[in-house]
């Protein structure tokens, strides 16, 4: 079996990996699936809480139709297994033995517990990866907090900066804590993955949740020790610099992100808009070339009424264009400008389409086809190609526990009526 | 404090990387090799430096090409190669490098025609190193009608539909911090790199990998997409509610000095709602209410939120996500940028460092993104400055002679910003 793995045309095809993760979490079993890994889904025989995670095809919140579970347990498939009976505990361990991979978040102290901590695991497998993700670590003041996605996202400090200065600050609309973490799991595998592959040695990897929303801040952290202040959400405006500049305005259909700067932007917009004959006095003969919103501060009130007459007559103009409109000319002229995509948008961008980004399931007990997103990543020998639709609960019991595990057939029923499988 | 001395083992060591990378997304991956032990050598410009070089926070809040942390936090353990491309020569200098060196990688992260102008694309490197493997990463990918936009982290995560969903119903978007694109592809991108070796190791093959950034970063929207392609449901801004549960929100509590404090609170189950209600006292309005349900509090989230926030009014931020905890109810501070450098469980993990970096002196950088037992990493250097290892790397790695480099200055092929 290994052998045959062996000469995989994906990269991680040899290998197989448990995952017990929740929720956003299951990211880093979809990259090492997407990367050709034998990823299995291990849920509890009551299935995985995350099945009951919206939103679900056609509203109806069955756990076999949570579009959550199907877009991030895509490549994978799936077994169950009571892990607190000794018999799933026993049979885990076997599993655990042919595996390169353990990827788990239960909170940290849970599988110690049950006898199925890194220390147990790895010798039952000496080279195994053992990669647990929390909201904070393993260990700590805080190692036992809950942090769903709001808890972790304003501990990491991301919370704080976003949203309008008159409410309170927002996150993005769809969970991204979970994700982010998970894809630094990802990352912390294959680096233990290499250094297992060098030198045969396994290792425990422990991602937090909070440090992974951290690397998202964008440097954020360092304002305090060197600039003696805390940034703050400024709304459509961009936080960061000395001067605050617009980095959201309307167009005629929706918004676009801009960034305020002379020769990406304003140079490039006030030849578009002379060509249309709309350009004041002031911006027609500026030199904007060399303009830069870190210049500003310098002068004073000046520069600030400056920067606000700007923002008010290029507003003026993009409120007259579309986003298509304005994503054309941007590309057409280098303009640092990009629409606020809806998922509409994005459904239609035509690049997407070019590169063949989207996948067409077809999903055999919904009699429908679904579409997905496709490939994080191109390669050019190995590309990422979907092998199977995430799994419906106990999918692949047999599969796995008899034909591959040995596990008697008759055993097996067995441990169905317990209620082990 | 000059990095640390490495006792321990490094996942990456013996690797050899080629890193022309700049801006956010190619840096940060590369600088998990760099970190994991492998020799990475970052060629940058003077002429033609990196932006995030001339972006804030400064030290001592003065700016200089040395001076930026933004560009110091993403480039940390790698050594600094300064060339001007414009000059033919430089070509040459990096064909040979490729040649002498052996580089496992060659990491870039240009709009796709710079490396082509340059003569060193995939097909070029490949022909000197035929299992190259050759990372690229630029907005849009390397094909198709809009591959040539230039933009940044902000832009790709606009595209990618970050901005579009954050903020309030009734207003505009408003934006997630900072370049949200930049943030969500490097861990993604590291991972197939490292995969991509391991398929070298086993067939002996390199290949090329093109992560475009709008298309990695929008699969952390895929049941958002896939609800929209299969029910019709496009999600607009909705604050801070979400689509599962409530509450779930950030709730006023006791300023501390004149700073807003807010603590996030979520409900993620009947469970934590009656140990919340415990935690309050159990007062009337909770008592067999229409709020005993998750049907019921998601029905009535927006008075929920109001009669919540009365109850936190009264707590200090940080006295309640400590109760609340306690009691089993999710919650956690939001906290602000100093908040983070006194947060006690980040102190626990060693999450920020202090390198000495050899214009600024000690400059703070954020730690390692994940803890490992065996082969741990470490932050090994200080962001370089452009060029601050030409001799080093020219004569040491690449084996050239005191004239080959003294020509190389002459012909103007070398740059520094010592």
């Amino acid at each position: 079996m290994k052998d045959e793995r062996e000469i995989s045309d994906l990269p991680l095809g040899p290998y197989r990996v448990l995952d017990l993760t929740e929720g956003g979490f299951n990211w880093c079993g979809k990259v090492l699936a997407d990367l050709g890994a034998d990823v299995i889904k291990v849920e509890p025989p009551q299935g995985s809480p995350t099945r009951s995670r919206g939103p679900f095809y056609l509203d109806d919140p069955n756990p076999e139709r949570s579009l959550f579970w199907y877009a991030y347990c895509l490549n994978k498939r799936g077994i169950t297994l009571d892990l607190e009976t000794r018999d799933g505990h026993d049979i885990f361990t076997d599993l655990v033995r042919k595996s390169d991979f353990v990827i788990e978040s239960y909170p940290p102290g849970y599988l110690d517990e049950l006898g199925l901590g890194y220390d147990r695991l790895s010798c039952a497998n000496p080279g195994l990866i053992m990669t647990s993700i929390s909201p904070n670590g393993q260990t700590g003041p805080h190692a036992q907090h809950k942090a769903p996605d709001i808890v972790a996202w304003s501990m990491g400090g991301m919370q704080h900066l976003a949203g309008d200065t008159d409410r309170p600050p927002v996150r993005i609309g769809f969970p991204q804590a979970e994700l982010n973490a998970g894809a630094q799991a990802a990352a912390g595998s294959m680096v233990a993955f290499w250094h297992r592959q060098r030198t045969g040695e396994g290792q425990h990897v422990d991602v937090s949740m909070q440090v992974a929303v951290i690397w998202t801040l964008m440097s954020a952290t360092a304002f305090p020790p060197l600039h003696n202040v805390n940034l703050e959400r400024a709304g459509a405006y961009r936080t960061g610099g000395a001067v605050r500049t617009k980095g959201v305005f309307p167009c005629k259909d929706g918004y676009v992100s801009v960034v305020f700067n002379g020769s990406g932007f304003i140079s490039p917009m006030v030849r578009w808009m002379e060509e249309e004959g709309v350009t004041p006095e002031f911006m027609a003969l500026g030199n904007w070339d060399s303009w830069t919103p870190g210049e500003l501060s310098a002068r004073g009130d000046e520069g600030l009424a400056e920067l606000r007459a700007l923002e008010q007559h290029i507003g003026e103009f993009l409120i007259t264009k579309t986003k298509v409109e304005l994503f054309q000319r941007a590309l057409e002229h280098r303009i640092l400008l990009a629409p606020c995509n809806t998922v509409q948008d994005i459904w239609e961008s035509p690049q997407l389409k070019a590169r063949g980004f989207w996948t067409q399931m077809h999903h055999p007990d919904l009699d429908a086809s679904l579409t997905y997103t496709g490939p994080f990543i191109k390669f050019s020998e190995t590309p990422i190609r979907t092998r199977h639709l995430a799994p419906r609960l106990g999918q692949h019991n047999y599969e796995v526990f008899v034909t591959e595990l040995g596990l008697a057939e008759d055993r097996m029923t067995q441990l169905q009526a317990q209620g082990v499988i | 404090m000059r990095g640390e001395p490495v006792t321990a083992a490094m996942a990456f060591e013996g690797l050899r990387v080629l890193d022309f990378t700049w801006v956010g997304v190619g840096p940060i991956t590369t600088k998990y090799l760099a970190d994991h032990g492998a020799t990475v050598i970052h060629i940058e410009s003077v002429s033609r430096p990196d932006v995030l070089r001339g972006v804030p926070p400064f030290k001592d809040a003065r700016p200089g090409i040395n001076r930026s942390q933004f560009a110091a936090n993403f480039n940390t353990s790698k050594y600094g190669l300064g060339l001007n491309m414009s000059v033919p020569q430089s070509r040459e200098l990096v064909e040979r490098i490729i040649g002498r060196w052996q580089p496992d990688i060659v990491a870039e992260s240009f709009t796709p025609k710079t490396m082509r102008n340059w003569g060193l694309d995939y097909q070029a490197v490949r022909a000197i190193k035929p299992d190259i493997i050759y990372f690229s990463t630029c907005q849009m990918g390397q094909t198709g009608p809009h591959a040539r936009y230039a933009g940044f982290g902000q832009l790709a995560a606009a595209l990618a539909g970050f901005y579009h969903i954050t903020g309030w119903p009734d207003r505009g978007p408003s934006i997630p911090q900072g370049a949200y694109a930049d943030f969500v592809n490097p861990p993604n991108a590291l991972a197939a790199i490292v995969a991509a070796l391991e398929f070298r190791r086993r067939t002996g093959k390199g290949q090329q990998l093109d992560l475009s950034q709008f298309e990695c970063a929008t699969q952390f929207l895929a049941p958002v997409i896939m609800d929209y392609l299969a029910n019709g449901h496009a999600m607009e801004r909705q604050g801070n509610l979400d689509i599962d549960y409530a509450p779930n929100g950030v709730y006023p509590c006791m300023p501390e000095g004149t700073t807003e404090s807010l603590c996030a609170i979520a409900v993620t189950s009947d469970e934590e709602w009656e140990a919340l209600c415990t935690v309050m006292g159990n007062p009337s309005w909770t008592q067999g209410s229409r709020f005993s349900t998750a049907a019921g509090r998601k029905e009535s989230e927006q008075e929920l939120a109001l009669l919540l926030g009365k109850w936190t009014a009264n707590h200090r931020a940080h006295e309640l996500m400590d109760l609340l905890q306690r009691a089993g109810v999710p919650a956690g501070v939001v906290q602000n940028q100093s908040d983070l450098w006194n947060d006690p469980q980040l102190a626990h993990r060693g999450f920020f460092q202090w390198l000495d970096h050899t214009e600024c002196g000690p400059m703070p950088y954020d730690g390692l993104q994940f803890l490992l037992s065996k082969s741990p990493g470490a932050l090994r250097m200080a962001h370089a400055l452009v060029g601050e290892h030409n001799e080093l790397i020219l004569k040491e790695f690449i084996g050239l002679t005191d004239d080959e480099v003294a020509d190389l200055v002459a012909q103007e092929v070398l740059e520094t910003s010592l």
